[in-house]
């Protein structure tokens, strides 16, 4: 007997749900299995049956065009199957906007610089749970105290891009999510503010210890008591997030890392290649993990349309010699997905991408921070922008005018564009927006083929701008980075030696 | 075009084989010049590493390049590896960061100091 086990959303925080599936990437656009298209389809309509039907259907991308048929079809399936259960259409949720991660490979190319960002780069998230070195952390309570903790100490022996932990290292899972309070605060800010806002709370957190002393009465007394649980799981966050972010910044300050975001921000911003390659090949000869010279190397060539013919196979060539034969399907892996390639015409529709969206933002306040672009210190994700087209107001003041206006950007990026409008069959008249006032309308954001932890701090701050009028639900085949991004797509090899680093 | 199974052959003699098989098919196309130059490169390799092998009883196949290199260096070869080096046309800037590093982790600092 087989049955069918419907996949469906997991919800990780208020706004945020995941299908969990980790390859969707390279099922999707490599190997051309459309399966994940399916289950995201299936979980989308749950979430239509539930809270009515999206009045409007947007994206951008081949494959999300192709979720989005399918959707269509599935509620006229629903329809025929059922004539009674006619679905009305949703009064909170305002759209479905479906974004393709083929359209934009670049931003998850990049170094995360949010603080949630930077613990998925360095110790990579698990289903909103982190697992570090129980040193990092210090000694956990007996009553664990951060967020909801479900899990004590397991065993591991290597975590990529970590200094080689002895073996039998302790390790500690930590889950992430709202419920730490501090953490809530701290993961969509960029890296570069979150030491003094730790400095700012361990100052009050003393403070209010310090406040025992000024308890004279008894009422007094027990209050501060009462207080106590909640500053000790404070205090023990605290720990937490600032051991974390102490070891962040033992990897942020290292030359290597530096080296490489110098050369990303370099690359986004159109400036000359020829000093990036350059710091590239110094990259492959000094043997740093592949991974991270192809995330240079995908990206130069995305930016650029390209790489030269002589460059292209001169770091082919690089590549192979340093890390191995075997590598060679690697890169027919990423020529296949247009990610690294020679280029073919001097035409670059990168830079005016750049140009007409924004993307690079040369004044940033990371402290109080005005755009997007706050979340890599100056490039704003075009993923977001593409967004931000759809749901901010045209010159007209009315929301809700799709792409228009944007076409000649949209014309410029792969994939087909679309525009699609739901409504109950029988009725022509759109139901009113009636009761509008006290409810924030929500837009859902669905991304295929993986978002990062960026992406969402940026959607965040989006939501956060526009007086609260539109809320975000941000729902996602994975959450991803560069390095998930490439591994999947990586020829794995078993022979050990093989993986870089090791000389 | 995944005739690169061979990477799974335990045994050179086959996976040596699997890749003629392979560079055949990139041969008969010219799109992929690229493609069959390094496959021819990465038999030449295999060959190289069985015979040094041999010859220094040293583990040596399954590795990259440069990593057969570092190994020839830290095994006082350097000969063997001046000639993977021409053999193989490794760019001098390459050349010499593998040396450095084998160099350093010998501990070798005279022969550091000739450099």
């Amino acid at each position: 007997m087989i049955g069918e086990y419907h996949l469906d959303f997991i919800p990780f925080e208020d706004d945020l749900l995941s299908l969990e599936l980790d390859y969707t990437f390279k099922e999707l656009y490599l190997d051309g299995d459309y399966t994940s298209i399916y289950y995201a389809a299936r979980a989308l309509m749950k979430l239509q049956t539930l809270f009515g039907l999206f009045p409007r259907v947007l994206g951008k991308g081949d494959c999300a065009k192709h979720l989005a048929d399918m959707l269509l079809r599935m509620r006229r399936e629903v329809a025929v199957d059922d004539p009674s259960s006619t679905l009305v259409v949703s009064q909170n949720i305002d759209s479905l906007i479906i974004i393709d991660r083929s359209v934009d490979l670049i931003t998850p190319l990049c170094t995360q610089l949010t603080y949630e960002g930077l613990i998925d780069e360095v110790f990579s998230i698990r289903a909103s749970h982190v697992e570090v070195d129980s040193s990092i952390v210090g000694p956990a309570p007996q009553k664990s105290a951060v967020g909801a903790p479900t899990s004590t100490s397991t065993t591991t022996t290597t975590t990529p891009s970590q200094p080689p932990p002895q073996p039998q290292a302790k390790k500690k899972k930590i889950a992430l999510n709202s419920g730490d309070k501090l953490f809530a605060q701290l993961r969509d800010m960029n890296f570069a503010v979150v030491g003094s806002v730790l400095n700012r709370v361990a100052k009050r957190i003393n403070d209010d210890y310090e406040g025992r002393h000024q308890a004279k009465t008894v009422a007094q007394i027990r209050e501060f008591i009462n207080k106590l649980g909640g500053l000790q799981s404070e205090h023990q966050s605290l720990r937490t997030h600032t051991g974390i972010a102490e070891e962040i910044m033992g990897v942020t300050v290292t030359p290597e890392f530096n080296k490489s975001l110098e050369v990303q921000q370099n690359l986004v911003a159109g400036v000359d290649v020829n000093t990036q390659n350059d710091c590239i090949e110094e990259m492959i000869n000094r043997q740093v993990p592949l991974v991270q010279v192809l995330r240079l190397l995908s990206l130069q060539s995305l930016v650029n349309g390209g790489l030269k013919q002589k460059n292209f196979e001169f770091f082919k060539k690089e590549i192979l010699q340093t890390y191995g034969f075997e590598h060679l399907q690697t890169l027919l892996n990423l020529e296949k997905l247009n990610m690294f390639v020679k280029q073919v015409s001097t035409r670059n529709p990168y830079a005016n991408i750049r140009k007409s969206l924004r993307l690079i933002v040369d004044e940033v306040e990371e402290n109080n921070p005005h755009d997007i672009s706050y979340v890599y210190s100056g490039y704003a994700p075009l993923s977001v922008r593409l967004l931000q087209c759809v749901v901010t107001k045209g010159d007209n003041g009315i929301r809700n005018n799709g792409w228009k206006g944007y076409e000649d950007v949209l014309r410029m990026l792969p994939g087909k564009t679309f525009d699609e409008v739901q409504r109950k069959e029988d009725s022509v008249i759109r139901p009113k927006r009636l009761i509008q006032g006290q409810q924030p309308r929500v837009t859902l954001i669905f991304f295929l083929g993986g978002c990062t932890y960026t992406e969402i701090s940026a959607i965040r701050f989006l939501a956060q701008q526009d007086d609260g009028q539109r809320e975000f639900v941000i729902a996602t085949t994975q959450i991803t980075n560069g390095n998930s991004l490439l591994n999947s797509i990586m020829q794995k090899t078993e022979h050990p030696g093989v993986t870089a680093g090791t000389l | 075009i995944t005739i690169l199974e061979s990477y799974e052959k335990k045994d050179l003699e086959s996976k040596i084989n699997k890749l003629k098989v392979a560079l055949k098919w990139y041969q008969d196309d010219k799109e992929h010049a690229f493609e069959a130059k390094a496959i021819d490169e990465n038999i030449k390799l295999l060959q190289a590493q069985s015979q040094l092998e041999k010859d220094l009883n040293l583990p040596l196949i399954g590795l990259s390049l440069s990593e057969t290199i570092h190994k020839c260096i830290t095994s006082n070869n350097s000969g063997k590896a001046n000639k993977l080096k021409s053999d193989f046309k490794i760019p001098d800037k390459r050349f010499w960061w593998i040396k450095l590093k084998a160099l350093v982790e010998m501990r070798d600092w005279d022969e550091l100091d000739k450099l």
